[in-house]
């Protein structure tokens, strides 16, 4: 029998671990307030060039911040102290939560598994209709965050039973340095890492990227040009380059597009977007449509239609598209995977919960075809 | 509506009667109907802001906005603080010639009255050496004071408490004190607005010191170069009183410096700019590169945030010739937002239609 004593030092030395209690319900954890100015939080940018009278060029995202002394660039969590560019987010999440890994969505990456899911403030362009503008566009100083080292999330992504660490919410390009050391530090606890971004990012640095993660969602926020520069402050060419890179190292990836009433769903567009996507990265690549609500900057725009998403579905099919899903809808068949060869509904979906999986270890249960995607976590790198 | 007058036109009109009865120049008159009335004004884009394009008869005689400019070149000296009765003296000489009678506390009774509450936002972002100096904040809280303003009812305020402590401001939060507040925007109890304002090109929260806790707000900021919006004077100050800054730094901050300070939050308290030029920079900013500072020994001051900037970015093109570097005109850093202001309605930046009154 144990004593208190003993009990309340077990506790203690729990905590002193890094046991970050995190609530299995899906709302957002309160972070707590914290002291941000400790220089122990600066860590060095791993992607910039030092350039004259002691500004710095950011090298990270097609952004390319010419960075002043003691100014930040566009993501406002890198800043410039005397001339060495610093992340100030390394190891500061302002979210950290566990949710299922359809939330994402990745629907071809071990379905039906939780995911540590974790965000930094900041974000390198400014959609108008970001749904997380709360996080995704302030400062370190405006949000409270965590302590939260990456051995540390590690140990806790893997004492919650979560198969994978996915950087969301924000943008993690924003928080490079701190998602790279995170999915190095999973990779030795047998935790897989999927990246959740825009794909604003250069080419080197993804490509640096890449061989620590195991999965990558692209928001493809529209296939427009303009879309990109009136809606979102960026541009598509760089989200274009990116998914190309991700097909040719052969990285297991998804699309989102959430389709926003008259701005990016008209039918020539979503034709020419489905088209690309078949001729650049492949029939089998997923590509979900998903329902806008009104939010931050546009909320005089009524949620898509269901009918949209359905037409959406439909174009992408017409296309040759085998994996279309209709996503932010309850209930619609659009959410549920089928087998391309055989038509059979392989997974069943409702809302982020995976009701049925006929599938044998990445094949068709009916065919016996295989099916593209990640369908079995890895093994402990410190197993092997 | 009932169609009675507001208490904030009451006032108005209260003050103008007043400025009339005690035999205020035209000229004066003018810079404080720029100061007093910024709501009153023409917004972006409207043609009005051309008077005689726009056919105004007599608006070609209209009186120029004022800009009060105290130079005292080598009066402190890098790493010097001002002492607190030069402070004071400095402050007084500089905001009385603003009025007739040179006069700081009429001047400072007729745009504030007792009772309100008002904010002070001094530019910390370099540090001190290249900060608004505390000495003269604080002449200026007491030169309030002599107005029938309470120290209690000043609120000095900066994006973090870490940047004014690093400018010398000694934070204070309390409620209970008799002094003026002097907070961040990250103290306990600020924060900023949940919902963005959108307003022309931007869109942000608003910090609530701005929103909830003052009535007025006097914008003191510091006399530098801007590696991206050409000068940060007076109005690039204004960005510190917004969540999300870092999204309008392209173009060389063009619209947005513009858009903010002629967002309804802003347009709505921004009474009076001051500008702390005792040791000013004129290349390499915003941080502090000493090398590029000179001992302007200068104060300037207007009711006409336009005009001020205007005014201030002249001393700082005059300062780069002088050493023998490119003007920010011929560097194609002149801040284009100066313009975008006028055409916003804010002021004049054109310096043939201001008054600089150098003392």
């Amino acid at each position: 029998m144990e004593d208190r004593r003993s009990f309340i030092k077990k506790a203690l030395a729990g905590c002193a671990a890094g046991g970050l209690m995190i609530p299995s319900g899906m709302a957002r954890i309160d972070a707590p307030e914290e002291e941000h100015d400790h220089p122990a939080h600066w860590i060095e940018a791993r992607h910039y060039e030092k350039i004259e009278e002691m500004k710095v060029k950011c090298t990270l995202c097609p952004r390319e911040c010419s960075v002043a002394d003691r100014e930040r660039g566009y993501c406002g969590v890198r800043e410039n102290r005397a001339g060495t560019y610093y992340t100030l987010v390394h190891s500061r999440p302002c979210s950290v939560h566990v949710d299922p890994v359809e939330k994402k969505p990745l629907y071809h990456f071990v379905p039906g598994h939780k995911s540590f899911s974790v965000a930094t403030v900041g974000c390198n362009i400014e959609c108008r209709f970001c749904q997380n503008w709360e996080i995704s566009q302030f400062t370190p100083e405006q949000r409270p965050s965590y302590d939260l080292s990456p051995a540390k999330l590690a140990y806790n992504a893997a004492r919650k039973g979560c198969k994978s660490i996915a950087y969301t919410y924000t943008e993690p390009v924003i928080f490079y340095e701190y998602m790279y050391d995170c999915a190095k530090e999973g990779k030795k606890r047998g935790v897989m890492s999927a990246m959740i971004s825009n794909g604003y990012i250069r080419e080197k640095p993804l490509r640096e990227l890449i061989p620590v993660l195991d999965g990558v969602k692209i928001d493809l926020k529209a296939f427009t040009d303009d879309f990109y520069r009136d809606m979102c402050s960026g541009r598509l060419e760089p989200v274009l380059q990116t998914l190309k890179i991700l097909k040719e190292t052969g990285i297991w990836f998804e699309i989102v597009v959430l389709l926003i009433p008259s701005y990016n769903d008209s039918k020539k567009e979503i034709q020419e977007l489905c088209a690309w996507v078949r001729d650049q990265l492949g029939a089998n690549v997923p590509l979900h449509f998903t329902r806008f609500h009104p939010v931050y900057k546009v909320k005089d725009i009524p949620v898509t239609p269901e009918s949209s998403l359905k037409r959406a579905y439909e174009i992408a099919k017409s296309k040759g598209l085998n994996f279309p899903y209709i996503g932010n809808v309850a209930g619609n068949e659009g959410a549920h995977t089928f087998c391309p060869h055989c038509g059979k509904k392989v997974i069943t979906r409702f809302g982020f919960h995976v009701a049925k999986l006929d599938m044998r270890e990445g094949n068709c249960a009916f065919c016996s075809k295989t099916l593209p995607g990640i369908w079995q976590p890895f093994k402990n790198e410190e197993d092997n | 509506m009932n169609g009675s007058p507001s208490e904030e036109s009451e006032a108005l009109h209260r003050r103008r009667f007043l400025m009339l009865m005690t035999g205020w120049s035209a000229v004066g008159l003018q810079g404080m109907h720029v100061a007093c009335s910024p709501a009153g004004k023409k917004d972006a884009g409207n043609k009005a802001d051309e008077p005689e394009a726009a056919g105004i008869k007599g608006a070609e005689d209209r009186a120029k906005p004022i800009v009060v400019q105290r130079l005292r070149p080598g009066i402190v000296k890098r790493g010097e603080s001002l002492p607190k009765d030069q402070a004071r003296v400095a402050m007084s000489e500089l905001l009385g010639a603003l009025a007739p009678g040179h006069d700081a506390i009429a001047f400072l009774k007729t745009v504030f009255e007792p009772g309100r509450k008002i904010g002070i936002k001094p530019n910390c972002l370099a540090g001190r050496g290249l900060s608004t100096r505390p000495e003269l904040v604080f002449a200026l809280v007491e030169l309030l004071e002599e107005a029938g303003i309470r120290p209690s009812d000043v609120i000095v305020f900066e994006r973090t408490e870490r940047e004014l402590a690093r400018a010398g401001f000694p934070i204070n939060t309390s409620k209970s004190g008799s002094g003026s507040l002097v907070m961040g925007n990250d103290s306990p109890g600020a924060g900023f607005e949940n919902q963005p304002l959108l307003h022309e090109s931007i869109g942000s929260c608003f910090c609530r010191i701005l929103t909830r806790r003052i009535d007025a707000l006097i914008n003191f900021g510091v006399l530098k170069d801007h590696d991206l919006a050409g000068v940060s004077i007076g109005m690039k100050n204004l960005y510190g009183l917004i969540h999300n800054p870092n999204k309008y730094h392209d173009s060389g901050c063009a619209p947005y410096v513009a858009h903010v300070a002629a967002s309804p939050a802003v347009r709505a308290k921004l009474k009076l700019t001051l500008c702390d030029g005792l040791i000013a920079q004129y290349k390499g900013g915003p941080a502090l590169k000493p090398e590029y500072t000179w001992q302007a020994g200068a104060l300037l001051a207007s009711c006409d945030p336009v005009a001020l900037d205007a005014a201030g970015t002249s001393l700082i093109e005059a300062a780069r010739k002088e050493a023998g570097i490119e003007t920010l005109e011929a560097s194609g850093r002149y801040p284009a937002w100066l313009a975008d202001a006028r055409r916003c309605g804010l002021g004049e930046d054109r310096l043939d239609r201001i008054t600089i009154k150098t003392i």
